[in-house]
């Protein structure tokens, strides 16, 4: 037993567990050379309820990838997520799950 | 040095309750309340059928669609949701020229500072827009000479406010 506590673990959505009929739209952000790298992990964070690395994570693909998918979901839930990326400001997008 | 530096906001929690305190000079947040009032017209533009949609908004309202077969998805959100989204940045603007107007050194609670965070950005981007700002750009080139020199100032500034002010919602 160790004798300290473990830090919490933070639940990942899986986006790999869930039936694909149940996301059909997936919500991408894009590289901008505009919004900070600080800033753009912590609305990953602040909207989705990242862990600090896995915003970090999501963030980094965004900059040397060009993009990255940061929720999935029906088509109402994608655009309420889109609509408050574009609050913040981010490049965001959906389209359908193929 | 006596002094240790204070960073331009900063978080300091009392039992339990967390407050924020704007640390910039008048001078300072006058610019700042400046260009949210610059970006407030420019906001308010874009509700005029008469003028056109000025492209340094394009950033603040991206397609919400990727594909370009969702044409008539994309209509029927910019049709619900724009009108959405800028009284959204109004609400915010208006959030923040409210605290500077008040002139008191009165701290800041989390919704306005995201309201600060968010408008912060939003001018950002609209400069950075203007700069046609990309990711080659070395933040040392020399400034001088630059019909923009002003504008990249400011840029500058505000970049360096938001790192701050992110900084200050990650440390609660």
């Amino acid at each position: 037993m160790p004798t300290t506590l473990e830090p919490a673990q933070v639940q990942e959505p899986d986006l790999d567990d869930v039936p694909a009929s149940d996301r059909p739209w997936i919500v991408l952000v894009w590289n901008d050379p505009i919004n900070l790298m600080s800033y753009v992990t912590h609305v990953f964070q602040k909207l989705f309820g990242y862990s600090l690395e896995k915003a970090t994570e999501l963030m980094m693909d965004v900059h040397e990838k060009g993009r990255a998918v940061v929720a999935s979901g029906s088509r109402e839930e994608a655009e309420m997520h889109v609509f408050r990326l574009h609050e913040h400001t981010l490049w965001a997008t959906m389209e359908h799950d193929e | 040095m006596t002094r240790r530096f204070k960073p331009p906001i900063f978080a300091t929690t009392k039992k339990g309750v967390t407050t924020w305190s704007l640390n910039i000079g008048e001078d300072e947040q006058a610019v700042v309340a400046d260009l949210l009032g610059q970006l407030r017209t420019l906001l308010a533009s874009d509700d005029d059928p008469d003028v056109p949609t000025s492209p340094l908004l394009d950033r603040l309202f991206p397609n919400a669609y990727t594909a370009e077969e969702d044409a008539e998805k994309e209509a029927e959100y910019q049709r619900l949701m724009r009108e959405e989204l800028v009284a959204s940045r109004l609400h915010q603007i208006e959030a923040v020229a409210t605290y500077i107007a008040s002139g008191e050194e009165q701290t800041l609670d989390e919704s306005q500072v995201i309201a600060l965070m968010q408008s912060v950005n939003a001018v950002r981007v609209v400069l950075g827009t203007m700069l046609d700002v990309s990711d080659d750009d070395d933040p040392d080139d020399d400034l001088d000479d630059d019909e923009y020199e002003i504008e990249r100032r400011l840029y500058a500034f505000l970049s360096w406010l938001l790192e701050w002010i992110v900084r200050s919602l990650r440390s609660t």
